[in-house]
């Protein structure tokens, strides 16, 4: 049987975090959330409510100011996020590499991360693509605080799907790997983190898309992705 | 808002309370808890590309964007447009919303000011000439480069 592509398996791996009837969000260049909302919608959580930043169906009459407050509201269940490093913490970077004021690389900013990271009641991160230097010990800055807790803080992260595993995110313990995607060995994702594996025991594989659920991602959500990610949606 | 400070929900554990001092934790005077404010940013100027404007000042602009919060900050405000219309209340499309004269300082008629960015519904962004504007300016020929692409 032929693999999965790592996008597929993202995509399916990251609309299991969507629950019926809970509002989700994405932000920023997020097509593969973006997918797992529609897969998601059309499969397990058909009353999803989903904001997808800048899709034909984003309903505020502003570009950030509403979902910021609907987050600050208490009202956002899920978030989806990345970032150029995350950390064994579940922190995000999406501010600097190297120090602050002398920074390697300047990356474009957290946006609202650091009060979203807080505020939603689940923050699923992405990584499209992980190696040891963007999957890290620690993140040069900490633009999404992870696990750290914080007056009137509900959740945090919960899980890390990237295009070789899924950790979960415990507390006090970190990111755990918790499922390697099929086709992808223990050493290779040890080779591609940046820091020493925990495992709870077993690493079983990650469910693979069945063929209806590749059927609904190479059509409808194809489809519908294609309105606000078509470069995106055309290579999928 | 014209408000000395804004409270800001979350921020706790990152490291924007480290580089910037300007960020501080308040106590919550209703309900005890601790809540960091920030300090409001009062641009001098605001420079936004909108659809359309008429005579009065009134402007289109994007319905799913936030710049009119700038508009709103800003000192100036000088705003681009496609074109010059009679009433932005007939012209108003599907997709744009209004933004009143109150917050505008300068209006310029420019038919694809937005250019090489986006115009939604009108024109799409130019990634070809965002690669030529960085290779200009990893050269170090920005100067020509806007004599070249800009001003001819």
């Amino acid at each position: 049987m032929k693999l999965p592509t790592a996008t597929e398996m993202m995509i399916q791996a990251l609309s299991r975090e969507v629950r019926d009837g809970e509002i989700t969000a994405t932000g920023t260049l997020s097509p593969i959330p973006a997918a797992a909302c529609y897969l998601a919608q059309l499969t397990h959580a058909p009353t999803a409510r989903l904001l997808i930043l800048a899709s034909p169906d984003w309903p505020f009459d502003s570009e950030l100011e509403e979902m910021f407050c609907l987050a600050q509201q208490g009202k956002m269940g899920l978030f989806f996020l990345s970032g150029a490093q995350i950390d064994r913490q579940a922190n995000t970077n999406l501010v600097v590499i190297g120090p602050y004021e002398r920074p390697k690389v300047r990356l474009p900013g957290g946006a609202g991360t650091a009060m979203i990271c807080h505020q939603a009641r689940r923050v699923a991160l992405f990584m499209a693509k992980q190696t040891e230097r963007s999957l890290v010990e620690k993140v040069d800055f900490i633009t999404g605080p992870g696990g750290s807790p914080g007056p009137g803080r509900p959740g945090g992260p919960c899980r890390l799907v990237t295009d070789l595993a899924v950790f979960d995110y415990l507390a006090g313990q970190g990111l755990v790997l918790a499922s390697i995607h099929p086709g992808v060995s223990l050493e290779e994702v040890q080779a591609r983190t940046g820091f020493p594996l925990q495992l709870s025991g077993p690493v079983p594989q990650t469910p693979a898309p069945d063929e209806a659920a590749l059927a609904l991602i190479h059509g409808p959500v194809k489809e519908k992705l294609a309105k606000t990610y078509p470069s995106f949606a055309q290579q999928l | 808002m014209g408000l000395p400070f804004m409270p800001v929900k979350g921020f706790w554990g990152s490291d924007y309370l480290k580089v910037r001092p300007d960020f501080r934790p308040l106590q919550d005077p209703f309900s005890g808890q601790e809540i960091i404010v920030v300090p409001p940013i009062r641009p001098d100027f605001c420079i936004l590309h909108g659809y359309a404007a008429d005579e009065a000042g009134n402007v289109l602009m994007k319905r799913d964007a936030d710049a009119d919060l700038a508009a709103r900050a800003a000192d100036k405000v000088i705003v681009s447009v496609e074109e010059r219309v009679a009433d932005v209340e007939a012209a108003r499309q599907p997709r744009m919303k209004r933004l009143p004269w109150v917050y505008v300082s300068y209006l310029v008629e420019a038919p694809g000011g937005a250019r090489p960015t986006a115009c939604p519904g009108l024109y799409p962004a130019d990634p070809g000439e965002y690669r030529a504007y960085l290779e200009a300016f990893k050269a170090g020929r920005l100067a020509d480069y806007f004599k070249e692409r800009v001003e001819s």
